[in-house]
């Protein structure tokens, strides 16, 4: 059942966006910025005279060359002056640098065109408008350095990177050799950060990003799921780590839906968002075992109980043997349903379909206490017999031998 | 004695100092004090005025059109003719209103030339493509407003900028008929128009037929 908005919800909805497009901070950052609209009709289809063009031209001109404050001097090529506003435009035969005062240095590779829109006494404000350009950022505490790259913004505070636009395709590619950045804009409604070794793919159109880290580069996960399991303890820290090179990547071969590679970065709340927005039932249907259960957890640990059970059922069905699916269940009955029977019911057949399953102590602990809380002590005394038989170390050892006095 | 040229203060930070070290901050208050500052050209009276109404003026140029690549060199447009034509402001307590008019004016003008430009090229220009996509956002929500502007690009400039600012942004018929520049009837013959055929094309779609239900200002005027 879908729920239809009103209009005053599209004027929130329009809010956000238009907050979010920092319409605003570009008209600012276009003042000082020598560059009129380009005329939207032929000369010869316009109502105006040509006096009251050119007069409409000079306020133009007049507002938008309002003095700016104190800024960054640099040059372009063997030395030119240049000023905020340039646009710039690489020979089609070779690199053309540009050299700002503070030391850092973007090289335009042959037939790149940019332009430097804003400048100030942190750094500069540069549309990379096609091509490749490489950048070496001179880091200062104060530096603020942003790179608009299509309908992406890369924010820079000291970094060596490689970043490159295809107007043809939308495609932004980033290579950070040094550093850090943070990417937004686009799909991301939150800043993905890029860490040094780091090569990220951002398409514009079907809103997509490949993050592949350096060497470490990682093979989406694939099935079967016993491999793949992961303790609990690991899938919940990762909501607290930033991503590092080798936990955060994804294939940089395989197309990899969003949601996938926010779960990936720990960026729960995203990734279902993410794939709530690519449609959640047809997600379901079309990811793999693996990747559900990536979207399970996303969904379990930003709240979202129905999703997550809805995603775990869904990869019972493609996991062999279930996978942790039904482990996974489990804690949603568990910690957020608070049905304690239900749970155990959870645990029992993950149990009984992962005889070798990485989560097995796990799952007899959480057995036994859902036992206790469902005020079935016999069946919880059971499991407690078994526990401590089992995992006579184990972190539920208390309650179990608790349970059997 | 300073030279009106040399005084200079810059928004968002109107307190920080130029390099030079010459301040004299504007005068802040109202917006007639702001109009004197304007007409006098004053360098920080330009700043003042986007700092004070830039978000007005974005507000409802993005009404119009909706999220938009064009819009912060309309926003500019705005300012400039303003600027220009500040001189013509009877009333400087109407600053605001008469900026909005202007905003109104800027965008009516822009779509009637993207009209034109369709018309005579049959198709849409790179540039006029959205530079904002979709961010993560309830489907039906992102859905319902996309397609509530493809709609209103069935209508009228006159028609699309009545029901934008009725319908999406909420305001009065008055406040319509200020920044429009006609009177309240004819803002309310050019929503009937506009509703018509708005919900001629919302017949065919069902997302759009209950968004027209669940609006409670729908069939008002």
């Amino acid at each position: 059942m879908t729920r239809v908005p009103s209009f005053d919800q599209l004027r929130t909805e329009q809010d956000a966006l238009r907050e979010q497009a920092g319409f605003l901070e570009r008209a600012q950052a276009r003042r000082g910025v020598s560059r009129p609209r380009p005329q939207t009709r032929p000369w010869y289809q316009t109502r105006w005279s040509l006096g009251a063009a050119l007069a409409a031209a000079a306020s133009l001109m007049l507002w938008l060359s309002w003095p700016a404050s104190s800024e960054l001097a640099f040059t372009i090529g063997d030395g030119q002056r240049a000023h905020a506003g340039t646009f710039v435009a690489a020979p089609a035969d070779r690199e053309l640098p540009l050299r700002f005062a503070d030391g850092t240095r973007f090289a335009l590779s042959a037939g790149t065109s940019a332009r430097v829109a804003s400048l100030d006494a942190q750094g500069a404000h540069l549309v990379l408008e096609k091509g490749r350009a490489v950048a070496a950022v001179v880091h200062r505490p104060d530096s603020r350095w942003r790179v608009d790259v299509g309908p992406f913004q890369v924010a820079v505070v000291g970094t060596r990177f490689d970043v490159s636009w295809d107007a043809a395709t939308r495609v932004m590619e980033l290579k950070l050799e040094q550093g850090a950045v943070r990417v937004s804009g686009g799909m991301l409604s939150e800043a993905l950060e890029v860490r040094a070794g780091q090569r990220l793919r951002a398409f514009a159109d079907d809103a997509r990003v490949e993050l592949a880290g350096g060497d470490e580069e990682v093979h989406p996960a694939s099935e079967p799921s016993t491999a793949n399991e992961q303790p609990e303890t690991a899938a919940v820290d990762s909501a607290h780590s930033a991503p590092a090179a080798s936990s955060a990547v994804v294939s940089s071969g395989a197309s990899t839906p969003l949601w996938r590679t926010l779960a990936a970065a720990g960026k729960f709340r995203d990734a279902l968002a993410a794939a709530e927005q690519a449609g959640f039932e047809a997600e379901c249907h079309r990811a793999s075992g693996a990747d559900l259960l990536a979207l399970a957890d996303a969904a379990r640990l930003s709240g979202s109980a129905a999703r997550a059970e809805q995603a775990y059922t869904a990869a019972r069905g493609k996991l062999p043997g279930g996978g942790r699916a039904s482990y996974g269940l489990g804690l949603v009955a568990f910690d957020q349903r608070g049905d304690f029977v239900r749970a155990a019911r959870y645990f029992e057949t993950y149990l009984r379909e992962q005889p070798s399953g990485a989560l097995r102590a796990e799952a007899t602990g959480r057995l036994m206490e859902a036992w206790q809380r469902a005020g079935r002590m016999s069946e919880a005394r059971e499991v407690a017999k078994q526990y401590l038989a089992r995992y006579p170390r184990g972190p539920q050892t208390a309650r179990a031998k608790q349970l059997l006095q | 004695m300073v030279d009106e040229d040399s005084v200079r203060s810059h928004s968002p930070q109107p307190t920080a100092s130029p390099p030079d070290g010459v301040v004299r901050p504007f005068p802040g208050g109202s917006d007639a004090t702001l109009v004197v500052a304007l007409r006098g050209r004053r360098a920080d009276a330009a700043d003042q005025l986007f700092e004070r109404y830039g978000d007005y003026v974005e507000r409802l140029i993005v009404r119009v059109l909706g999220i938009d690549a064009e819009v912060p060199d309309l926003i500019n447009e705005v300012f400039a003719r303003a600027f220009e034509r500040v001189d013509q402001l009877q009333d400087a307590t109407a600053l605001k209103g008469w900026l909005g008019s202007i905003a109104i004016f800027t965008a009516r003008t822009f779509l009637r030339d993207r009209r034109s430009r369709r018309r005579f090229l049959g198709f849409f220009a790179p540039e006029e493509l959205p530079e904002v996509p979709v961010r993560p956002a309830p489907v039906e929500c992102s859905q319902a407003l996309s397609r509530t502007y493809a709609v209103l690009g069935t209508l009228t400039a006159d028609e699309r900028i009545a029901f934008a600012l009725r319908f999406i942004d909420g305001m009065s018929l008055g406040e319509i008929a200020e920044v429009m520049g006609v009177s309240v009837g004819t803002v309310k013959r050019r929503l009937s128009h506009g509703q018509k055929r708005f919900v001629r094309e919302a017949e065919r779609d069902p997302l759009l037929k209950e968004l027209i239900q669940n609006s409670e200002r729908w069939g008002e005027p």
